[in-house]
């Protein structure tokens, strides 16, 4: 009886160690993860859903170098949104900030905790982010980001079988609600400064990673 | 041996709108003629020239030319016809030769390159055949124009005031080309004038029209024969001239008379007999002035149109 | 016909007027394409300032094809223009000459005489186009070289760059049909008018004029609209679009088609029958 007591009560204590893993702890240990990777090259395929742009698929070599240097190359033209696939939350969570357990939250089939992440610097274009981490594996599933200039947008991010936990590919959706069509260089004057009509719409980029070479300059 | 009809006009009639511009006319030409069309300015000569050509259609009658109507056999008639139409346009922007090539080829010339210089010679302009037809005089031009009618070695050339523009020199070597054409080449000529005197120094037959109807048609010394005369005789003593010739076989002779002139229709050879009857009777006579009755009548119709 | 044609075309580039076409062009394209080259980023920037909000553009999009494309707008004006000052003249011009009256004696017909002339303005016409196409796009691969098409009409298309030369050529054969009714459209002007200025101002405010009244007029003339030629000098424009509107395509082809049937029909009636008077 008296064993039986006392191995609950360890199981107990362990459980708790864990879910007592503060919001701060689980960021940390995601950081921890994530600077592993000092350079990463891939290829990535672009696919943008916009309404007003059609553009084909389009392939690109990514280059990745810590802290936050980001290089695309393409052969032809690619269309890459503004923010979201530059890993913008490595910077994020490298200066001061606070963060607050909001919940959890079920994405892609995981169980994964929300944290709010809210940075003391005011100069930063990020007013709020929340991420989306699944404890166990400390994968980031999504985040969505609140900024000064480019609105919001929500990144969700998806995992294969790739070293060092890389995704296989990121969705980052964002508003385009009242986004002004450009003007043409053709002389359509029928849609000059006409506005997108939909209410809600928004715009996805799709991006495929492959071929990742990681930490090649370390090696 | 048969003379063949190059050229027959029957009751054609041009109308625009109020404008009889050809009323019924009706004349042929037979073949080696030189034929003169005499008409004053606005008579319907050039209206009826591009009727023969096809550039104008017909309002009623009948063209036929060289046996075929000019409507239903336009290919083979225009085949056998040059025409020089009054004031000779060419494409200025190009050289005479090349004028030349250009028409010698919808006209289906053979040897067009012989042809060409050929007839350069023969207007005497093969010296200038590499100019541009806009460094042409007019002289030259109107010989460049019968230069593009003589081309494809037609059987019957239409010249519509090839006089036009010409300066005495001019005009006299266009009077002896035509006749050498006609003569030594043996091409039908249709020669179109408004000048009494041109049509009687190169024409054997000939039409006067007026008002777009024929007046007169017929052979050139037959219709002009010096022997029909209206005769002037300028005089100090008119009345008395009439009382005496009023009692004289001349009494019917008598035409009209004003203050100093009095007219009268005789024969050449009846001339000196009335001024010595004039000159018996102490009428002094000043002057006489023979014009053939034809040619007073055409210098009339030309006076009023 | 094969004499009567060469003679025709002999004539047109004897003229001096023909090559103004050309040079036109020359001017044009080379005015364009240094535009772009001193000012084409600011000019895309501007067009496109909206998007860098949300967006970052990797590459470049002032290249060759970019240029070809603006290019094409000149479809509108000016080509329409340069294509009447050649065929405005091939009746007019004989007919102030006076050169008719040596020309139309001589045992062809009417009616060859007007093909070979009309074939002959065509040709040059078509002769314009291919040089404004090899031109434009030479020049554009030399100063900028190749690269992906951005076209920007209601949204924005990006064309690969692989996937762009079919696309011009196809714009620039519908260019041609549209310059054939154009040449049809002045062909039959010249036909009425002794004066190559009346046949060659006439084309371009009867394009500009229809224009605006359907442009303005918009809600009355929307259901006449897709009748008329003018309607369609613009639809190049479709084969740069991601699904080309092939029934709009279609209808544009037919309508051209039938304008110049009848603006030919018309001239060879009237000159068949015309009095020859000048």
């Amino acid at each position: 009886m008296k064993n039986w007591i006392l191995s609950l009560l360890f199981v107990m204590a362990l459980a708790g160690l864990k879910a007592g893993e503060t919001p701060q702890e689980l960021l940390q240990a995601f950081m921890e993860k994530t600077l592993q990777v000092n350079d990463y090259k891939a290829k990535v395929n672009i696919k943008v859903e916009v309404d007003f742009i059609k553009i084909k698929e389009r392939k690109a070599v990514v280059l990745f170098e810590q802290p936050n240097t980001f290089k695309f190359s393409t052969g032809g033209f690619a269309l890459l949104p503004k923010k979201g696939v530059d890993m913008e939350y490595i910077s994020l969570l490298q200066d001061d900030y606070t963060a607050i357990d909001a919940g959890t939250e079920t994405v892609q089939e995981v169980e994964t905790r929300i944290i709010k992440v809210i940075p003391s610097n005011d100069d930063k274009d990020i007013v709020l982010a929340k991420m989306y981490i699944h404890e166990e594996s400390k994968r980031l599933y999504r985040m969505e980001s609140y900024t000064k200039q480019s609105g919001t947008y929500t990144v969700d991010f998806f995992y294969a079988d790739h070293p060092y936990d890389l995704p296989d590919k990121l969705k980052v959706s964002f508003d385009v609600k009242n986004q002004k069509l450009p003007v043409s260089l053709t002389g359509d004057l029928e849609s000059v400064g006409r506005e997108l009509e939909k209410e809600n719409a928004r715009g996805v980029v799709i991006l495929n990673y492959s071929d990742y070479q990681v930490n090649r300059k370390t090696d | 041996m048969k003379i063949k009809k190059f050229v027959e006009l029957n009751q054609v009639t041009k109308r625009y709108d109020n404008l009889t511009a050809v009323d019924k006319l009706s004349f042929s030409v037979d073949e080696g003629d030189i034929f003169g069309f005499l008409g004053p300015n606005g008579s319907g000569k050039s209206t009826t020239i591009r009727m023969m050509l096809s550039l104008v259609r017909p309002t009623s009658g009948v063209i036929s030319m060289f046996g075929y109507d000019i409507r239903t056999h336009r290919q083979q008639v225009l085949s056998n016809i040059g025409a020089l139409i009054e004031r000779p346009d060419f494409y200025d922007y190009l050289p005479a030769k090349k004028n030349l090539e250009i028409f010698g080829t919808l006209s289906h010339t053979p040897n067009l390159n012989y042809r060409i210089d050929e007839t350069l010679e023969l207007v005497g302009l093969k010296d200038r055949a590499k100019s541009k037809v806009k460094t042409y005089s007019q002289g030259m031009k109107q010989r460049l124009g019968i230069a593009q009618a003589l081309l494809h070695q037609p059987k019957m050339i239409i010249l519509d005031e090839p006089a036009n523009g010409l300066d005495p020199q001019g005009l006299k070597e266009m009077r002896e080309l035509i006749k050498t054409i006609n003569k030594d080449k043996k091409i039908t000529i249709l020669l179109s004038s408004h000048i009494l005197s041109e049509i009687e120094e190169m024409a054997n037959r000939m039409v006067i029209i007026n008002k777009g109807a024929s007046v007169a048609e017929g052979r050139v010394n037959d219709l002009l024969n010096e022997n029909k005369m209206h005769v002037t005789f300028e005089t100090g003593a008119i009345a008395k001239a009439i009382a005496h010739l009023q009692q004289t076989k001349w009494k019917n002779h008598l035409i009209n008379h004003n203050s100093n002139t009095l007219t009268m229709n005789l024969q050449k050879e009846e001339i000196p007999e009335v001024t010595g009857l004039l000159i018996q009777k102490q009428i002094p006579v000043f002057a006489i002035k023979p014009v053939r009755s034809l040619e007073n009548y055409f210098l009339k119709i030309t006076r009023n149109a | 016909m094969r004499n009567l044609l060469y003679t025709e075309l002999y004539k047109i580039f004897s003229k001096a007027r023909t090559y103004i076409g050309f040079i036109a062009v020359f001017v044009i394209v080379s005015a364009l394409e240094a535009g772009l080259y001193f000012e084409g980023a600011q000019i895309l920037d501007f067009a496109i300032q909206h998007l860098k909000e949300r967006f970052i553009f990797e590459g470049t999009l002032i290249n060759a094809n970019l240029i070809t494309h603006i290019i094409l707008n000149s479809l509108f004006i000016h080509i329409p223009f340069l294509v009447a000052l050649v065929t405005g003249d091939l009746l007019a011009g004989e007919a102030n000459a006076g050169t008719f009256r040596l020309l139309l004696i001589r045992p062809v017909s009417r009616t060859q005489l007007l093909t070979a002339k009309f074939l002959a303005g065509w040709i040059y016409m078509l002769s314009l186009m291919v040089f404004m196409f090899a031109f434009s796009i030479s020049l554009g691969y030399s100063i900028f070289g190749p690269g992906d098409l951005i076209v920007l009409k209601g949204t924005i298309n990006i064309f690969a760059a692989d996937n762009v030369l079919w696309r011009f050529i196809a714009a620039y054969g519908f260019g041609i049909l549209t310059m054939t009714t154009v040449s049809a459209l002045s062909f039959m002007l010249s036909a009425f008018s002794e004066n190559s200025v009346g046949p060659i101002i006439g084309t371009i405010a009867i394009i500009i004029g229809i224009t605006i009244i359907s442009t303005v007029g918009f809600s009355l003339m929307k259901p006449v609209n897709p009748y008329l030629f003018t309607y369609y000098l613009s639809s190049w424009q479709l084969f740069f679009e991601p699904e080309i509107n092939t029934a709009k395509l279609y209808m544009a082809i037919v309508v051209q088609i039938i304008y110049t049937s009848i603006f030919l029909s018309i001239t060879y009636v009237y000159f068949n029958k015309k009095d020859i008077l000048s």
